[in-house]
């Protein structure tokens, strides 16, 4: 019984603690919940979620809810690619809703790369990554715009400011003296961005115009990421043209779940950023009559005139432009899809400059089971461009700042009006050059890509794709017959064309990704791919149409009917091949090799091959790194390799002959001789790249830190050779002997500052670049001609393009001061400039140009900083550019004092007997000193610091929208170029390049300036 | 279909059997809106095309129509006509390196050599008969002598260039001897009147003949002193019977008469109003500044004859012809002169008796007013090489020098007082050197022979210090283009320069 009795209480403590065990395990619980994302609200389908310590575990279904069993006690493991883990106390809760932080460490952020996407953690080269978020808050018309600022070493510009204008993006500094512009692959298809082949320019016009954008055609609403490929060893899997660097353009893609259906729409209101102060009614009277030496009666007394006409305000105006988008994107486990149509409809600010787009997308993937996924794109977008004429002295805007205040806009009848008949101008009434004359572009553009891909064996892909690019162009310039003042046109012109071009590229892909042992994997890349394209162009013109409000080319005089076109061609084979290898997940290393063999290049260099290798070491994944906490992680890449461009023309290697006017008896004929000479051995620039960089990310990649130098060299770049006459003087061969060096190094810090209810995150990014170009062969030296005007000249030891001409003393005061002087001019008086004689040989001539300044800047830097507080959100970025050059060849007219043209007030100080100025020369109706030459006076830093957007958005909350069915919806202001601080004296210190050319940076010609814009928008997911 | 086919099997062979030759054809993507030189060339129409194409240098302006600049304006025929940095310098022989005229003289005329070459090059490459290639070769190798000529009395010893243009051939060529120069001239007209035709029919009228090549033969063998061969030469030519002088001198001057006439031996064709470089531009530099007889907006006046001035005690080009010489009226308009001809609907044109704005003469031949087929520096008159009263002097120049310096040969002064009785003077009995020369210096005045002359006539050092020059011996060779010599290091210079 003792014992009995004893042993009750153990056993019944044995007993409970059994029942009590049993209970505890069996006390099963069911939790469900919604799991969220922390940032936008949405649900989350796909998150992992897994009882800790037990092999129990579910995924989130299409609402973002899980069901799952678990005891009651556990604890729930949730954890989501590209968001931070989180480990949740059931505390017997039925329910555990969610919510999802991203994680703010984007080492494992999947990037996209040149035929593939890699672990951003396992990159080895150097690329720069834009995603959906930083583009959703730029209302930009064109989506390279969006990239402006966003990347180190990625320095855009855009070179005409009209609703469409083109943009330069220089990747790494300029490494070419005939293209220096990125490739772009949209969705894995290379585009044609061929400014020159797709859009009217004035041809007509001495100097022409800007060409327009060649990627209008890109809706950006539908990019969902943009990748910028800078070094070699990312950009040589695309061989002989990624010289450049390479762009690449994600769109988006549907994803299994709930259909959404979504819109986005913005309006937006666009001006100029300032007006420049030219001289008022009652100035340019008092000037009229010294410069042309008898006054108009009108103008006599000067005082009881008024303003007089604001041409500023004639031509620009507030462009309203407008954006709208619906996009419905959604699927099950087996078929997705995103479709999208878009609208967008931009007024420049000045008046006559418009943009259309209309453009549709459809994405599409389907599993057709584990292994096999087909799937494809199109892309449809239809242009419709007005251009008005500038960068040309008798562009708009220059002749708005020239037309003096004296003339009015119109008459009272409504026609355009003409100043008085004794003021003589070169050009029409700005406002009539603008309407009246006509440029319109209209381009309908098809872009596809269809994929078949395959698992063959595990770990075997085999990928097949089809894409094709159809362009379709049409162009009409026309310009009317006028007749006001001294300025006529008697017979109008019309000139249309339409242009053509098809693209088809079909890629095999063979990827194989594994393992080797137990510490090593291995991923590689096999790949073959053709491309070719063609185009043709017809064009027509007539002269004389009985008006100027029909344009069609039958109406003109059959008489003087041309017509002209051509046609062209040319392919692409390359097989290419990448392989990764990831040992011990610390050492990696990649090397790629492409060969292209090009209808480019002739027989004789019809291959190039070109490989790069890179290395990376991640040493915080080093054992001795362990104990470092602070640091978590650091990572050093080292790679090189060899990339081309091959955009020599298509036919360079070739002789051609062409047709000759000869008189045979006493009839016109033709003949037929060479037309150049050819080097058979003509090839691609060569471009040898090295790069080192360092990632660093700390206190858990709240701080993370790139860095890269780099090292380009261009090398065999294409010159033409400079024969003697005596060779015959046929257009000379390009031959391989050119060199320039980009030297640079770039840095990129991210801090994350603040999670939770308030977060705050920083970016900056900055990048310097040197040039110097080191050989020209024989060529000597280049010149970058604009209008006939040389305004730059690339020679060795320098850097490319840099300004060129005389450097200025001051201003001549006395004849004293002439006479001791070099000669200038027999006719040089007080008031003209003094030109410093560099060569001091007595004589002011051309021997004394020298160098004036450098249009590339030095270094440029970009802030951006985004803050968010329940809901609301805030961004913006500053962009700074630095060390820069601009040559203001507006100022050559506009402070020209040479002509009856309006001039600046600063002409006001110009020289006189009583006003011995010594900045402004005199007025001197035939410039016998030749005053306005090329010189310092029209360089000018083109530093600027800008507040290049500014984005407020607030998210509604979730119990507001479900209200209304809603699933998010946000609505934000943006403003664009809000603030901007220069001392450039010009409208716009962005200048850019003159149809990009390389040789030509920097050169305000009467650009169209960049608008400052502000922006309201909202968009909406059901 | 066709390139379908091509790309799969680049696809097929190349992707599985990494073949880079299955992609040659896929790669192969010739011009289609250029011809290719090898796709060319191979017919005789494209050779005819292509040796047309020898003759467009001629018709271009730099050949002739501002070849004045080179070959007239230092002699003492001719002044610069107010004050142009490209000429002006040439005629106070102070022409620098850098000269524009002399280096456009220099490239058009090698651009002449390197058009002939592509015909020598290609011709027996084409699918025509060994005559039509022997034919052709012979004509380009005309043209070819005709450039070098100009260019070895110009320049002195100057690169040969043999070759069709192409980077596979030195372009870097340095100055040949004068001698092999005019050895290779030799040859090349010797070809040239062995397989050209004696006349030319239709639309080859124009084109090169077997009298061209012999007349330009004996003027060559005239500068060379082998006066025997040059008397032959031009006796060759007189021989063909093809040729005679026109019965007026002035039918050479009127556009209905002069083009391809009887006294035609090499003419360069041209038309007027036709595309740049097609017509003749002398009218627009000859006829007297602002006096509107060109109906086009020019008439510069740029070169004008010498005439009798304080500055110039020599023997002036207007005093050079003698009492009643017709050739005068047609040479040059001197005050009150009136032109019928010259703008016939206006009641024709007077000179004005006190002279044009910037010149009291002014030359007259080329200038034939405005008219249907006349343009701004271009109408449709024909440039004169080499007429037939050249070739009979060239004769009576090989008797004189053959003779002693005076000669008394019947057929020599025939052909002399042929040409004197055309311009109303009485004919001589015996020729002297003195004769010969200043007979040339009238019958061809304006006609860019002049200075040739002067310099087979020799001393022309002192001739033209005579004339109020400053000048050396250096100054009788033309500086080779700097320009040239900045490209070309093979070159060197010439002495003086």
């Amino acid at each position: 019984m003792v014992q009995y009795y004893a042993s009750t209480p153990r056993f019944l403590l044995v007993f409970f603690l059994f029942i009590g065990i049993q209970a505890i395990s069996l006390a099963q619980v069911t939790v469900k919940g919604i799991i969220t994302d922390g940032e936008t609200g949405e649900t989350l389908i796909g998150v992992n979620v897994v009882e800790v310590g037990a092999n129990n575990g579910t995924v989130s279904d299409f609402d973002g809810t899980y069901t799952l069993t678990i005891s009651e006690n556990a604890d729930l493991q949730f954890t989501y690619i590209g968001y931070l883990s989180t480990t949740r106390k059931v505390n017997g809760a039925e329910e555990l809703n969610v919510i999802l932080q991203p994680d703010v460490a984007t080492l494992n952020e999947v990037v996209v790369v040149g035929y593939g996407s890699q672990r951003k953690s396992d990159l080895t080269g150097s690329l720069s990554s834009v995603t959906e978020e930083q583009l959703k808050s730029m209302p930009v018309t064109g989506l390279d715009q969006a990239l402006q600022g966003r990347a180190a070493g990625v320095y855009v510009t855009q070179n005409d400011g009209a609703p469409g204008g083109a943009l330069s993006i220089r990747i790494r500094g300029i490494g070419s003296t005939l293209t220096a512009e990125p490739l772009y692959v949209i969705d894995g298809v290379p585009i044609a961005s061929d400014n020159q082949g797709s859009s009217a320019t004035f041809g007509a016009l001495d100097g022409g115009g800007q060409a327009s954008n060649a990627l209008n055609t890109i809706n950006p609403n539908d990019v969902e990421r943009i990748e910028v490929l800078k070094d070699a060893s990312a950009t040589a899997i695309y061989g002989a043209r990624a010289a450049n660097g390479v762009v690449l353009i994600t769109t988006k893609r549907g994803s299994a779940g709930k259909t959404k259906i979504s819109i986005d729409s913005y309006v937006g209101a666009n001006q100029v950023l300032r007006k420049l102060d030219v001289m008022n009614l009652r100035e340019y009277a008092q000037y009229f009559g010294e410069i042309n030496g008898t006054q108009l009666e009108e103008f006599e007394r000067p005082e009881l005139l008024g303003e007089g006409t604001d041409w500023q305000d004639a031509v620009f105006r507030t462009g309203i432009n407008q954006n709208h988008q619906l996009s419905i994107t959604g699927g099950n486990k087996s078929t997705q899809f995103a479709i999208s149509g878009g609208y967008s409809d931009t007024k420049g600010i000045v008046v006559g400059s418009d943009f259309q787009r209309y453009s549709a997308r459809v994405n599409l993937d389907h599993h057709i089971n584990d292994r096999v996924d087909i799937g494809g794109s199109i892309n449809v977008a239809q242009t419709n461009e007005r251009i008005v004429i500038n960068d040309n002295s008798a562009g708009v805007i220059y002749t708005a700042l020239l037309t003096p205040p004296s003339a009015p806009v119109r008459n009272a009848d409504g026609s355009f009006a003409a100043p008085q008949d004794e003021i003589d101008l070169q050009f029409d009434n700005p406002v009539a050059r603008a309407l009246e004359t006509i440029n319109d572009n209209s381009r309908t553009r098809v872009l596809s890509n269809l994929y078949f891909s395959a698992e063959l064996f595990r770990g075997i892909t085999y990928r097949t794709e089809l894409g094709t690019d159809l362009n379709f162009s049409d162009q009409l310039v026309f310009f009317p017959s006028t007749d006001r003042g001294n300025f006529s046109n008697t017979v109008s012109t019309l000139n249309t064309s339409r242009n053509q071009s098809t693209f088809w590229i079909n890629k095999h892909l063979l990827t194989f990704d594994g393992k080797i042992g137990e510490s090593s994997k291995i991923n590689t890349l096999f790949g073959f791919e053709a491309q070719a394209s063609n185009y043709e162009f017809i064009a027509a013109s007539r002269n004389g149409l009985p008006n100027n409000e029909l344009t069609q080319i039958n109406l003109g005089d059959a008489g003087q009917a041309t017509n002209g076109g051509g046609a062209g061609h040319n392919s692409l084979v390359s097989w290419f091949s990448r392989v990764n290898y990831t040992l011990l997940d610390r050492y990696l290393f990649t090397a790629t090799g492409r060969i292209d063999g090009s209808s480019r290049f002739g027989p004789n260099n019809r291959y190039g091959f070109f490989p790069s290798a890179a290395v990376a070491w991640r040493i915080s994944e080093e054992p001795f790194f362990q104990d470092i906490n602070l640091i978590s992680n650091f990572k050093i890449r080292v790679g090189a390799g060899a990339v081309g461009n091959q955009e020599i023309g298509l036919y360079s290697y070739l002789a051609n002959v062409q047709g000759f006017n000869v008189v045979r008896g006493d009839q016109l004929s033709t003949a037929f001789g060479p037309s150049n000479i050819a080097n058979p051995n003509v090839r691609w620039e060569s471009s040898i790249q090295a790069n080192i960089g360092v990632d660093l990310g700390m206190y858990d990649g709240r701080i993370t830190f790139t860095g890269d130098i780099y090292r380009k060299i261009a090398d065999g770049m294409l010159l033409p050779a400079v024969l003697p006459t005596s060779a015959g003087g046929f257009q000379a061969p390009f031959v391989n002997i050119g060199r320039i060096v980009n030297d640079g190094l770039e840095l990129g810090i991210n801090t994350v500052n603040s999670t939770g209810a308030f977060s705050w995150s920083t970016d900056i990014n900055a990048s310097f670049n040197r040039n110097v170009v080191e050989s020209l062969g024989s060529t000597g030296s280049l010149v970058g001609v604009i209008q006939r005007l040389p305004v730059t000249r690339t020679v060795e030891g320098r850097a490319i393009s840099e300004f060129f001409g005389y450097k200025t003393a001051g201003i001549f005061q006395t004849l004293a001061e002439i006479a001791e002087a070099p000669t200038q001019s027999t006719d040089t008086r007080p008031g003209d400039f003094r030109f410093e004689d560099l060569n001091n040989d007595g004589v002011i001539n051309e021997e004394d140009q020298t160098f004036l300044g450098n249009p590339v800047p030095d270094f440029t830097a970009n802030l951006s900083n985004n803050f968010g507080y329940k809901g609301l959100e805030l961004s913006f970025l500053i962009q700074g550019v630095f060390g820069n050059e601009i040559l203001n060849l507006l100022d050559r007219n506009l402070l020209g004092l040479t002509d009856q043209n309006n001039q600046r007030v600063e002409a006001l100080d110009r020289f006189t007997a009583t006003n011995p100025s010594t900045t402004v020369p005199r007025a001197t109706f035939s410039d016998p000193n030749d005053n306005r030459r090329i010189s310092d006076r029209y360089v000018e830093d083109g530093s600027f610091v800008r507040l290049r957007n500014v984005n407020l958005g607030y998210q509604l909350p979730n119990a507001l929208i479900k209200k209304i069915n809603l699933s998010s919806a946000k609505v934000y202001v943006s403003g664009q170029n809000l603030l901007t601080f220069t001392e450039y004296s010009g409208y716009d210190p962005e200048v850019g390049s003159f149809n990009q050319n390389p040789l030509i940076n920097g050169v305000d010609n009467g650009r169209y300036p960049a608008a400052r814009s502000l922006t309201v928008g909202f968009n909406a997911t059901f | 279909m066709y390139k379908t086919r091509k790309y799969l099997k680049c696809a097929f062979i190349a992707a599985l059997a990494f073949s880079l030759s299955a992609c040659e054809d896929f790669l192969d993507k010739q011009p289609l809106d250029t011809i290719v030189e090898d796709s060319f060339y191979k017919t005789a129409q494209d050779m005819e095309k292509a040796m047309l194409a020898a003759y467009v240098p001629l018709q271009n302006l730099q050949w002739m129509g501002q070849g004045w600049r080179i070959l007239e304006i230092p002699s003492d025929n001719t002044q610069a006509g107010g004050t142009d940095p490209d000429f002006t310098p040439i005629d106070d022989f102070s022409t620098s390196a850098d000269n524009i005229s002399v280096a456009e003289f220099w490239a058009i005329r090698y651009r002449a050599v390197a058009l002939s070459n592509v015909v020598i090059f290609r011709a027996p490459l084409a699918s025509i008969s060994d005559e039509e290639v022997a034919a052709l070769v012979g004509e380009a190798k005309f043209i070819r002598a005709l450039a070098y000529f100009d260019l070895a009395r110009v320049f002195g010893d100057v690169p040969i260039s043999l070759e069709a243009p192409s980077l596979d051939n030195e372009v870097l060529l340095p100055r040949s001897p004068l001698a092999e120069v005019y050895a290779l001239i030799e040859a090349d007209l010797t070809e040239a009147a062995a397989v050209l035709p004696i006349t030319r029919a239709g639309a080859e009228i124009g084109r090169a003949t077997k009298g061209a090549a012999l007349a330009l033969h004996a003027k060559v063998e005239l500068t060379l002193k082998n006066f025997r061969d040059a008397q032959e030469l031009s006796a060759e030519c007189m021989r063909l019977g093809v040729y005679s002088l026109m019965p007026n001198y002035g039918d050479n001057w009127n556009i209905a008469t002069s083009d391809n006439n009887a006294e035609s031996v090499f003419q360069i064709q041209h038309v007027g109003c036709g595309p740049f470089g097609t017509g003749n531009a002398s009218q627009a530099f000859f006829a007297p500044f602002g006096q509107g007889i060109t109906k086009g907006s020019d008439g510069w006046g740029s070169q004008i004859p010498t005439s009798p001035s304080v500055n110039n005690p020599g023997t002036t080009i207007q005093e050079a012809f003698e009492e009643g010489d017709l050739r005068l009226f047609h040479s040059i308009m001197e005050p009150a002169a009136s032109y019928p001809n010259i703008n016939p609907d206006e009641g024709g044109y007077n000179y004005p008796a006190t002279g044009a704005s910037r010149a009291t003469i002014n030359i007259k031949k080329y200038v034939i007013g405005g008219g249907p087929n006349t343009c701004f520096m271009s109408t449709g008159q024909n440039m004169h090489v080499i007429r037939y009263a050249d070739v009979l002097l060239s004769f009576v120049e090989a008797a004189v020098e053959l003779d002693g310096g005076v000669t008394v040969n019947q057929e020599a002064l025939d052909a002399f007082n042929a040409i004197r009785s055309r311009a109303g003077l009485e004919s001589l009995s015996i020729v002297t050197r003195d004769d010969l020369f200043q007979e040339r210096r009238v019958e061809f005045a304006f006609e860019c022979h002049r200075w040739f002359d002067l310099l087979r006539q020799g001393d022309v050092v002192n001739t033209m210090r005579l004339h109020g020059k400053t000048l050396d011996e250096n100054k009788l060779l033309f500086p080779i283009p700097s320009a040239e010599i900045k490209i070309n290091t093979e070159l060197t210079q010439n002495e003086g320069y």
